[in-house]
């Protein structure tokens, strides 16, 4: 009798049990509680919430624009990044408005922290340690339905959801490699996780292995960075969240740790910023490097798996790259105040002392004492042409994955997945429609497009150049993208949304005045052109039409349009880039705008899961193979898959249009 | 066409009609038994054979062992094949009818006779030739015309696929510093050098323009083009017409108006398909209503033509008639570079009442410039083989025996006109100084045209050279 009570104490129920809580996790549980179903957050380490075990940076090309979309629909990254960043920058300024990119370095205990007092002071979320083991399913149904997750357990304790989300990272069967040592692991120190493959297996889901790798971390006190370079934070305020007010900074009080060189140049009044320094590699790091070849394991056999490309080993950029005579190292602090120091470049996977050698061969590292080894770590990841654009599994109806079990890299990439799967748990556990984000929409909508149609053989990383709509999807205009859809999901708070509609007011408005002021040539107009900077004036001319030449800026429009008494609006930096953007760039945007109108009809043109490609006449053969295995909703989906040409696409439509007129028929 | 991929097919390989050896092809998964069910090698059994050896022999009827023909064979296993299936070739001498009864033995055993192009498809089913060079076969098979059938073994040799292979290269070379700037801003990615993305770009529009030129060339050596033949009443035309047609088609009489209705038929002149278009004599008055008819029928022809031989009888002074023909093609835009006239002074055998020059300054006064004027004389076939060379150095001026890629899929040059247009629009914007981010935006829309062609998917193919190019990575 008292056994079973036990047992029955031990059975949990909640709509939505979210397993891991890295970056993927922690978005997802937060969506899920925020939509107001009951939620569970459960992880192996409550301490390695939120962990950035690679480099401590937030940001970057294509990955900035998903915090900053994550953020306009309700996530958490921006907020929880602005909190705790030592520093931030602004890349690719001269290179164009599409590809502005905000990048900042982290403290990595500040982030984890922060984020954990995030999730535990979110209503509906519970959050948990423990060691998922295994999943509770129901089986398929006779008639060819999915089989249907009921929840996950651990040890005795389970845990039923009517929705699961598996964010388990390199965890599942992971294991850590250095020279010839292999150790079982999910991250340095962390245990792998065990049992879940099997799961999978068994749901029907294919599961392969990924490789990455991180490089070794130094101590601060033992780097000479006299012979360094140093690079300052910016000197005008950024933020990734587009919330009203600055973030709250959640860093350490007080200075940073006086390791870092820190000189006046550096030292920026509106938030004070830790540099990072740049050193670089040098024959002889190479020379060691050649020596060791032997020893390395993605040279030995032990490593068979592709790493990624954007991220090779400086094993490998030394092989593949041999006329190079030095590669630069990036030295990052890993937090306000803590020695460790990330020397980025040097992702290896040598032995210890190899590790040791390379880095003493420059000049600034010449002292230098490892804290923690460079290591590659192996895992298994499901192939995600097997998940739907929600995330859902296509085998298991409620079970969703997000983050490195799709394949992917990068804390963003975790991030984003893991806010739809959250939000899709969600949806689904509450019997709605799902909610999915199309390729022009968003850099979000371009990854799971690209997850759930390409074929991964490396850990996906989010490019720029992946996205075929990038002036649509500029980073600056992601609140002005998405915040409907965030506030629609209840995400989004009302003052947030209506800021948002005023600053879509502003915009319009101002356009509207561009129009409306008008400069006539005159001695007076071109007296004030001069002033301004400006060519004189030959003919009469709207104020949008001085804008939209290419060396006008929108502070000399401005201050003609005042000249003539007619002052343009009061606005904000923010708004005053868009709309010079809109003014001088109004053709491509535009033609980006009618490349979307024109694909949409075939883009959206559904494909049931359910046809035979087999029957189809006229496919290749390899155009069918993959069709059959990527099984694509829409027919812009299939005409992304790998190895299905526009050909056979035409073949697809004339065979669709051919069984539709059969039907209609008979 | 519900084609199953699954069975053997097999036909005659060799062009229709009676040539000193015949080829039959069976491919698909039982090509092997099925070729030594019907092919008996001479040195004994075939019991171990060897792919891509030429083995004597006889087909044989496995029915009754009856012999039908001597025979070589060559057996040829999958995937390294023209279908990338298993296939045996059985080559006889080239009686139709030998060649019929070998293939009614493949297809007793099993066979299925192939549609026209099958073996084709099947290579491009199984990815053994790209859409471009299927494209070409197909065109092979139904080309009509000797210039339609070098041409398809032109872009047969992936002439067009390799060119617009490398006008993407060309392209992505371009982009690739552009874009490995955009998403690694702090790598050493060298700087982005317009000057030398300017000069990838111009290599890209030359190479799409070269194609482009070769366009309407292909068009016109694949539909063949349109040719009116025009002039007064009993200028001869009919018998111009017949003569270049190498037979008697439209009513020739000595009197004027017989030709009452447009007479069209396709002629192969000089390699070219060549629509020749037989006007009723354009009269000013028409005497009867059928003659009315014929001479608004003349006036569509004329209207849809690209080219116009205007026929004078030179045993005649000019008058007004001629007169009128000639205006009336100058009215229809003839005599200039995109519809030219060639002047025929017909009836050459007999007494010369005009004189070439004569003829030049009246189609001068009324506006027209001839591509060249030629003597002809249907009765004696004189000047045939002239106006021949003249009317398919009209249709594709001089280049056209080179031996430049054509395109000739409308699809084709649709795509390498708006690549065209966007690596124009590149340009200018990099001139124009405009961020990086927008020749980018250019440069894509180029590629992604120009993916249609032969099907490379842009963002993989860039990342390749991004990652093989440049040294990235933190």
């Amino acid at each position: 009798m008292s056994e079973q009570e036990n047992k029955i104490e031990l059975v949990e129920h909640y709509d939505v049990v979210v397993v891991g809580a890295g970056h993927a996790g922690c978005e997802a549980a937060l969506a899920s509680a925020r939509m107001g179903l009951k939620t569970l957050l459960i992880t192996m380490n409550l301490d390695s919430i939120a962990l950035m075990p690679c480099n401590p940076s937030m940001g970057g090309p294509a990955k900035g624009n998903l915090i900053r979309e994550i953020d306009a629909l309700g996530g958490e990254i921006g907020r929880n990044t602005d909190k705790t960043f030592i520093q931030i920058r602004m890349l690719n300024t001269g290179k164009g408005p599409s590809v502005r990119a905000m990048r900042a370095q982290c403290d990595k205990h500040a982030y984890k922290l922060s984020m954990k007092w995030t999730l535990e002071t979110q209503p509906n979320l519970t959050v948990k340690q423990g060691a998922v083991q295994g999943l509770i399913t129901e089986a398929a149904r006779i008639d060819g339905g999915r089989s249907r997750i009921s929840g996950v357990w651990s040890g005795p304790r389970k845990f039923m959801a009517k929705s699961v989300i598996l964010t388990t990272g390199t965890f599942i069967n992971g294991r850590l490699i250095v020279g010839a040592t292999i150790t079982p692991g999910g991250r340095t120190g962390e245990a792998p996780s065990l049992g879940l493959t099997e799961d999978l297996q068994s749901l029907g889901l294919r599961v392969l292995r990924l490789k990455t790798g991180t490089p070794p971390r130094v101590d601060a006190r033992t780097i000479d960075f006299s012979k360094t370079e140093i690079q300052p934070g910016s000197a005008t305020p950024l933020h990734f969240s587009f919330d009203p007010v600055p973030a709250e900074s959640l860093l350490p009080p007080g200075p940073p740790a006086s390791v870092y060189p820190t000189p006046e140049s550096t030292q920026t009044a509106w938030r004070p910023q830790l540099p990072c320094y740049l050193t670089h590699t040098n024959e002889q790091t190479h020379a060691v490097i050649r020596s060791n070849l032997h020893r390395s394991p993605l040279y030995t056999g032990v490593i068979s798996g592709r790493g990624p490309r954007y991220c090779p080993s400086i094993e490998d950029k030394v092989v593949r790259f041999a006329e190079k005579e030095t590669h630069q190292i990036f030295l990052e602090p890993e937090g306000w105040r803590t020695g460790e120091v990330y020397v980025q470049g040097m992702n290896t996977s040598l032995p210890e002392d190899v590790q040791l050698a390379m880095l003493r061969s420059i000049p600034a590292l010449e002292h230098a004492e490892i804290m923690r080894l460079g290591y590659a770590v192996e895992y298994d990841f499901v192939p995600p042409d097997q998940i739907l654009r929600t995330l859902e599994t296509k085998t298991t109806e409620g079970l969703f994955l997000a983050g490195q079990i799709n394949g992917t890299s990068g804390y963003e990439e975790a991030a984003a997945q893991g806010f739809i799967a959250g939000v899709n748990a969600a949806k689904y556990a509450r019997g709605e429609d799902p909610f999915i984000l199309q390729r022009n929409e968003a850099y979000i909508g371009v990854l799971i497009d690209d997850l759930t149609t390409q074929t991964i053989t490396e850990p996906y990383r989010l490019h720029t150049s992946r996205a075929e709509h990038r002036l649509l999807l500029r980073q600056d205009a992601a609140d002005l993208r998405l915040t409907d859809k965030g506030f629609d999901l209840g995400l989004i708070s009302e003052e947030r949304m209506e800021a948002v509609e005023k600053k879509r007011y502003a915009i319009a408005q101002t356009m509207e005045q561009l129009q409306k002021v008008i400069f006539t040539p005159s001695s007076a107009i071109n007296s004030q052109a001069v002033k301004a900077g400006l060519q004189t004036l030959s003919q009469q001319m709207t104020a949008e039409e001085l804008l939209r030449r290419p060396e006008v800026s929108w502070r000399q429009t401005a201050q003609m349009a005042e000249a003539v008494g007619q002052p343009l609006p009061e606005i904000a930096m923010d708004i005053f880039e868009e709309i010079e953007l809109r003014v001088k760039f109004a053709g491509y945007i535009e033609r980006q705008e009618r490349q979307v109108q024109r694909s949409a009809r075939l883009e959206h043109m559904a494909l049931s899961p359910d046809l035979d490609y087999s029957a189809a006449p006229n496919i290749r053969q390899h155009a069918r193979q993959q069709l059959t295995k990527v099984k694509p909703l829409t027919i812009g989906q299939a005409s992304r898959i790998e190895g299905v040409t526009a050909a056979d696409i035409s073949m697809l439509l004339i065979w669709l249009r051919r069984l539709r007129y059969s039907q209609k028929s008979s | 066409m519900p084609f199953s991929m699954d069975d053997t097919i097999t036909a005659t390989a060799t062009a229709p009609g009676r040539g000193a050896i015949g080829v039959v092809r069976i491919s698909g998964p039982s090509a092997w038994n099925i070729g030594l069910a019907i092919f008996r090698s001479k040195s004994g059994g075939l019991k171990r054979i060897k792919p891509r050896y030429l083995y004597y022999g006889h087909v044989v009827n496995p029915a009754n062992s009856e012999q039908l023909d001597e025979a070589l064979a060559v057996f040829f296993r999958g995937p390294h094949t023209y279908t990338a299936e298993d296939m045996i070739e059985i080559q006889s001498h080239g009686s139709p009818l030998i060649l019929r009864r070998i293939t009614e033995l493949a297809l007793a055993q099993g066979a299925r006779s192939a549609e026209p192009g099958e073996f084709t498809l099947r290579a491009f089913l199984n990815g053994r030739i790209d859409l471009a060079q299927a494209e070409a076969i197909a065109d092979l098979v139904s080309s009509s015309s000797d210039a339609a059938i070098r041409q398809s073994l032109h872009q047969l040799e992936g002439t067009l696929s390799r060119q617009t292979k490398l006008a993407n290269d060309a392209i992505l070379r371009a982009m690739a510093p552009i874009e490995a700037s955009i998403d690694f801003p702090e790598e050493e990615v060298p700087p982005v050098e317009r000057r030398n993305i300017q000069q990838l770009i111009q290599s890209a529009q030359s190479i799409a323009a070269e194609l482009l030129s070769g366009a309407e060339r292909g068009r016109i050596a694949r539909e063949g083009i349109s040719c009116v033949i025009a002039g007064r009443p009993n200028a001869g035309k009919s018998s111009l017409f017949n003569a270049l047609l190498q037979m008697d088609r439209a009513i020739v009489t000595a009197m004027a108006g017989t030709t009452r209705d447009t007479l069209e038929e396709t002629a192969l002149l000089g390699g070219v398909a060549v629509r020749l278009t037989d006007t009723a004599g354009i009269t000013e008055i028409a005497s009867d209503e059928a003659e009315a008819i014929g001479v608004q029928r003349s006036k569509t022809a004329l209207d849809n033509a690209e080219i116009a031989i205007l026929v004078i009888d030179s045993s005649l002074a000019l008058c007004e008639e001629d007169t009128t023909a000639a205006h009336m093609l100058a009215e229809k835009g003839y005599g200039a570079a995109r519809r030219p006239i060639i002047a025929a002074l017909n009836k050459a055998d007999m007494p010369h009442a005009v004189t070439a020059a004569a003829l030049r300054s009246m189609l001068d006064a009324a506006g027209v410039q001839p591509f060249t004027i030629i003597e002809t004389s249907a009765v004696e076939k004189t000047g045939l083989r002239e106006l021949e060379t003249a009317i398919t150095q009209a249709a594709l001026g001089d280049q056209f025996a080179e031996h430049a890629p054509i395109v000739a899929r409308a699809r084709h040059r649709d795509a390498l006109l708006r690549a065209s247009e966007a690596l124009a629009e590149a340009q200018q914007t990099l001139i124009s100084g405009a961020p990086l981010d927008f020749v980018a935006e250019d440069l894509r829309e180029a590629s992604a045209r120009l993916s249609e062609i032969t099907g490379f998917q842009v963002t993989e193919d860039l990342l390749t050279i991004i990652f093989r190019d440049f040294c990235i990575g933190k």
